[in-house]
């Protein structure tokens, strides 16, 4: 079984965000690049299935700039085998549609039993690629689970459907994609950082994969970007036994009531 | 004597009498049941209202409990029913003079923002509580704490060179200042250090700084027994000067594989984490002696990495051990200290009253310093486990006591400790304190309760 | 895919077709987001509903649907069991798509909203605008908006050409088209198996409806929406801010501190990781309003908070802040909005 887990890089959310005003594309240099806390449970469903499958291996696949080879290692050391990063000029501001043929192109070129994918990423909030990857390779998809099972032939779960819940089961080959109901990932330990320096890891340009980012399909291209005005505070008051009161008359006033 | 008339010496909007608020500043991290309610709560903005707040308190008998960020482990600053807590959160100016590195800060000031203004001049502020990012400078004083890096660095009261202090008259004195070298009197300075806000109201302090330290190589090293761990502690603190050496016990070392599945060695009986910031060919040296010892003390793995970023995921074990062990139960939190060639012995003495007691004991170590935080783990809910957890927690600083040891290292005696105080020090020394105390505050009415026990202090 | 029956009216040819995808739950009822999305399509075009309804419910959600202000609707009947994941909604919208020609398709942002946006892209080879906030057309055509890193940037964002697929962030468009007779129009499924070849699809192997135990907005759309924090210490306590949300016929969230603390469910969870909301009142009761929690709440009309903690940083972004015990500002509030009738 061949598992490869989708992995991105992203602006801390913890800390500033930021987009350059000229170009709409992130500042890199503005915040902390970390491996997405969703990204994070896709590995560990990963690992800790690979830690009790008979043979079962975890190729890591990341498409971003150069920094993301250390995320790539970092997720090597939470226990991933190999890693494997497509780089090129010609992604900057890539589109859904651009970044799903090249994540399937990359697929293809890995070979994969199973493709697993945190549900929405923190800085785009798409939430569209793990499904467009599956409909250009032909797979099923499987989306949003919040509870994964796999076996040797299929992989099954429960997510959310319009008034309640179904459970769903595809065959492999499949995509993934996993929501925070999934356990919290494993930290690096010493041992796995140790070991991810060996590991082998791969990368990749548009060329080798044969995509041509410049292609006259239908792209989104953005058009404008603009600081939203911060939020100021308002009225500040300190409860000397009457605020209840006094946010009572604030609410009425305001027709919020 | 209502809270109006101490609103009328002060400045407008320092004095909090609504109960809500005054809620947040009644707890420090001891979680003290028997905290009481404050008459009111002062947050001062300079040491004229720490003065007329003294004052105030002073003339009429009022106990003053002074605050920093409510960060303490020992009930240092528990609020006292009827008294006035003395808040120094808004009191947090830094000024950095590189040409003598020093720094001049408000004791409200954290202990990572006095880092990070020192770091803008390439300087350094070593002392580093694990509360770092939470913690007051002020509080720092008042605990002299400690941290992981005093093994090589030394502690708070290293790095202070001069305090003005607001005294139980109202008085500000300045004492000390920016000389390394002042033998003038004697060393008042170093006697509010430490004092838990029981001698005085320090909202001055001049702290030393030195250069930024150099990036760390980090090591880490399991052992089958804790006889070989605590021997290598020693052989290594013996012979090398490394920059952190901490310990971790196989309680610890499971409780944080539960909460990051990081992979660690659940059979080992011990874990050390080291690091050497020396610079970087002779940090790698250092550390190789280091694992040559380890090695000759039959551990079992040794890691190094001299990546920073690395060596920062292999300390998070370390760090994460105190949340891990938390999420097993509530945690009674002990900071004994023994001189090193004793740490086998109390940390074998810990381990017998673990099993005497039947109560899980999780031993973390500044081993290096000596200084251990065994955790003893409890069910709240179990009132017979409860008290056994509080025996065996009496029981460890009495171990402490006969090895030779302190009952506190860095967190301060506070409320929760007091007990044990006259046990340790010997009734001389606890007749010295008392006489200090009585000798600059004699209504007692600085931090009541905390450190001397107040109707011995009558006596 | 047949069509059985076909009823194609006098139409003003020249406006565009927008195609919204309607979810409609087992009872039959359409979801709370049909009213924005048509609202939405309605700016842009005639908005063109497709609906996917329980057995013998479909007429009924595209009259609903017509109250919304549906032009036109397609309507296909099947069964949530047995049938293939994505695939039958797909179907029906393609067919839609096909018998249209939309210039956009809105479909919500939601987990089964997404599924159908991106299978659509790729087999049509359109381009996507994802979690959008907001749309008008210039004379290029159509326009999305988007509210970058928790809001703290907007963009827009626009096809190079062809047909825009837009999936709609719940709760973010005002605009409401008016009720219209829609000309509905019937498409008959194939069974399940439909089109896909076999092992290319998921299959729904057992639906679960969820029992509601209350009868709160859901916090997506609600207009007043109350959360708790972890300021409110307990799961006891938590039920304050129930007690606040139902008095106001508010959505109940939480922050994500209370819900690791156990105090709420993940759904109910507010921010950055978890649900983004836009209400015209966002009362926050003891939380302390970390950047994570803001980002799914600051673009709230108004915002009030209850904090203990004066130096909360919620109070940055609140029109109205009480440093107090939501457990003595609560009780006075509703004491006093009942006494004032409201």
């Amino acid at each position: 079984m061949k598992i490869v887990v989708l992995v991105k890089e992203v602006p801390d959310s913890y800390g500033e965000r930021k987009l350059n005003l000229t170009t709409g594309l992130a500042e890199r240099e503005a915040s902390e690049k970390v491996l997405d806390e969703i990204t994070g449970r896709a590995v560990e469903v990963a690992v800790s299935y690979a830690e009790s499958a008979q043979e079962a291996e975890v190729a890591l696949l990341a498409v971003g700039p150069a920094s993301a080879e250390a995320t790539l290692r970092k997720t090597l050391a939470m226990g991933g085998d190999s890693a494997h990063h497509v780089v090129d000029e010609g992604l900057a501001g890539a589109d859904l549609t651009l970044t799903a043929e090249v994540i399937a192109a990359a697929l293809e070129r890995i070979g994969f039993d199973l493709v697993i994918a945190g549900d929405v990423s923190s800085d785009g909030t798409g939430g569209l690629i793990p499904t467009m990857v599956a409909q250009r390779l032909g797979t099923a998809h499987a989306t949003s689970l919040d509870a994964v099972e796999i076996t040797d032939s299929a992989v099954a779960g429960e997510r959310a459907a319009y008034g309640g819940t179904v459970r769903v089961q595809a065959p492999l080959p499949a995509v993934v994609s996993v929501t925070e109901r999934l356990p919290d990932p494993r930290f690096p330990g010493f041992k796995g950082i140790m070991s991810a320096k060996k590991k082998p890891l791969e990368t990749y340009t548009l060329a080798d994969l044969g995509v041509e980012a410049e292609a006259d399909v239908p792209r989104s291209i953005m058009l404008s970007v603009s600081e939203t005005p911060a939020r100021m505070s308002g009225e500040k008051i300190t409860d000397d036994g009457d605020a209840g009161t006094r946010l009572a008359e604030y609410l009425i006033q305001r027709r919020l009531v | 004597m209502s809270s109006e008339e101490l609103t009328s010496v002060l400045p407008e909007g320092r004095v909090v009498t609504d109960p809500a608020t005054m809620d947040g500043y009644r707890w420090d991290r001891a979680n003290d049941p028997e905290a009481g309610t404050p008459l009111a709560v002062v947050r001062a903005e300079s040491t004229e209202d720490v003065q007329a707040t003294v004052r105030f308190a002073a003339e009429r008998g009022i106990p003053v409990v002074p605050r920093g960020a409510g960060s303490g482990l020992s009930g240092g600053s528990t609020a006292v029913a009827g008294g006035i807590v003395l808040s120094m959160e808004r009191m947090r100016q830094i000024q950095v003079d590189p040409l003598t590195r020093t720094a001049v800060v408000q004791p409200g000031a954290f202990n990572a923002e006095v880092k990070a203004a020192a770091g803008e001049h390439g300087l350094w502020y070593p002392p580093d509580p694990s509360s770092f990012e939470i913690c007051s400078i002020g509080g720092n004083i008042a605990t002299n704490a400690g941290g992981l890096c005093c093994v090589k660095y030394g502690v708070t009261t290293d790095y202070v060179l001069g305090l003005e202090v607001v005294l139980a008259d109202g008085r500000a004195v300045r004492l000390g200042g920016p000389r390394l070298k002042d033998v003038a009197g004697l060393d008042l300075t170093k006697l509010f250090i430490g004092s838990e806000g029981t001698l005085g109201v320090v909202t001055e302090i001049t702290l030393r700084l030195i250069p930024t330290q150099r990036p760390p190589t980090t090591l880490v090293a399991t052992f089958k027994t804790l006889d070989d761990s605590t021997k290598a502690v020693l052989a290594i603190s013996s012979s090398m000067r490394p920059s952190m050496l901490e310990f971790m016990d196989n309680p610890t070392i499971n409780a944080v594989e539960d909460a990051t599945k990081m992979g660690l060695d659940r059979d080992a009986a011990a874990m050390l984490v080291i690091q050497s910031d020396e610079p970087a060919e002779f940090a790698t040296k250092e550390i190789e002696l280091i694992e040559g010892l380890c090695y000759q003390h039959n551990a079992e793995e040794v890691f190094y990495t001299a990546d920073p970023d690395e060596g920062k995921a292999f300390v998070v074990a370390r760090r994460m051990a105190i949340p891990a062990v938390e999420q097993k139960g509530s945690l009674l939190l002990e900071d004994v200290g023994v001189p090193l060639p004793r740490l086998g012995d109390l940390v074998r003495g810990i381990e017998a009253i673990s099993q005497n007691r039947d109560i899980v004991i999780a031993l973390i170590a500044h081993a290096g310093d000596g200084n251990t935080h065994p955790l003893l783990v409890f069910d709240p809910s179990d009132e017979d486990q409860k008290q056994r957890a509080h025996t065996a927690y009496g029981e460890v600083m009495d171990l402490a006591i006969e090895l030779g040891g302190t009952i506190t290292g860095e967190h301060g005696v506070g409320r929760l400790k007091r007990p044990w105080l006259a046990d340790y020090i010997g009734e001389d020394a606890l007749d010295l304190n008392h006489r200090i105390k009585r000798a600059l505050d004699p209504g007692n009415i600085l931090n009541p309760g905390a450190v001397l026990d107040p109707v011995a202090l009558q006596t | 895919m047949t069509m059985v029956e076909q009823n194609t009216p006098e139409r003003n040819t020249s406006e565009p077709n927008i195609l919204v995808f309607l979810p409609v739950l087992p009872s039959g009822e359409l979801l709370g987001s049909a009213a924005e999305l048509l609202g939405a399509a309605s700016a842009l075009g005639t908005p063109v509903g497709v609906i996917l309804a329980p057995a013998g419910k479909g007429h009924a959600a595209a009259e609903a649907a017509g109250q919304c202000g549906a032009a036109r609707v397609f309507t296909a009947e099947h069964k949530v069991t047995g049938s293939l994941l994505t695939t039958p909604y797909l179907e029906v919208v393609a067919a839609a798509w096909e018998a249209t020609g939309p210039e956009a398709v809105l479909v919500p942002n939601d987990v089964d909203g997404r599924d159908i946006a991106a299978l659509l892209s790729v087999r049509t080879g359109s381009a996507i605008a994802s979690d959008v906030v907001g749309v008008h057309r210039d004379e290029e055509g159509v326009v999305a908006h988007h509210s970058v890193y928790g809001s703290g940037y907007t963009t827009e964002s626009a096809p190079t050409h062809g047909t825009l697929i837009i999936t709609l962030r719940e709760g973010a468009v005002d605009d409401r088209a008016p009720a219209a007779e829609p000309v509905v129009e019937t498409l008959e499924l194939n069974g399940a198996g439909l089109d896909e070849p076999p092992g290319t699809a998921a299959s729904i192997t057992e639906f679960t409806e969820s029992v509601e135990a209350s009868t709160r907005p859901d916090l997506r759309g609600a207009k007043t929406v109350v959360s708790g924090g972890r300021g409110l210490g307990s799961k006891e306590g938590f039920e304050l801010a129930g007690q606040l949300a139902d008095e106001l016929g508010a959505g109940l969230g939480a922050s994500r501190a209370a819900v690791d603390a156990g105090y709420a469910a993940h759904s109910l969870q507010v921010g950055q990781t978890g649900v983004t909301v836009t209400p015209d009142l966002y009362i926050a009761l003891g939380i302390s309003g970390a950047v994570q929690h803001q980002a799914g709440m600051q673009t709230a009309k108004t915002i009030v908070a209850v904090n203990k903690d004066p130096e909360a940083p919620i109070f940055d972004i609140a029109d109205f802040g009480i440093v107090g015990d939501a457990f003595e500002v609560v009780p006075q509030l509703i004491e006093t909005l009942r006494a004032k009738g409201q």
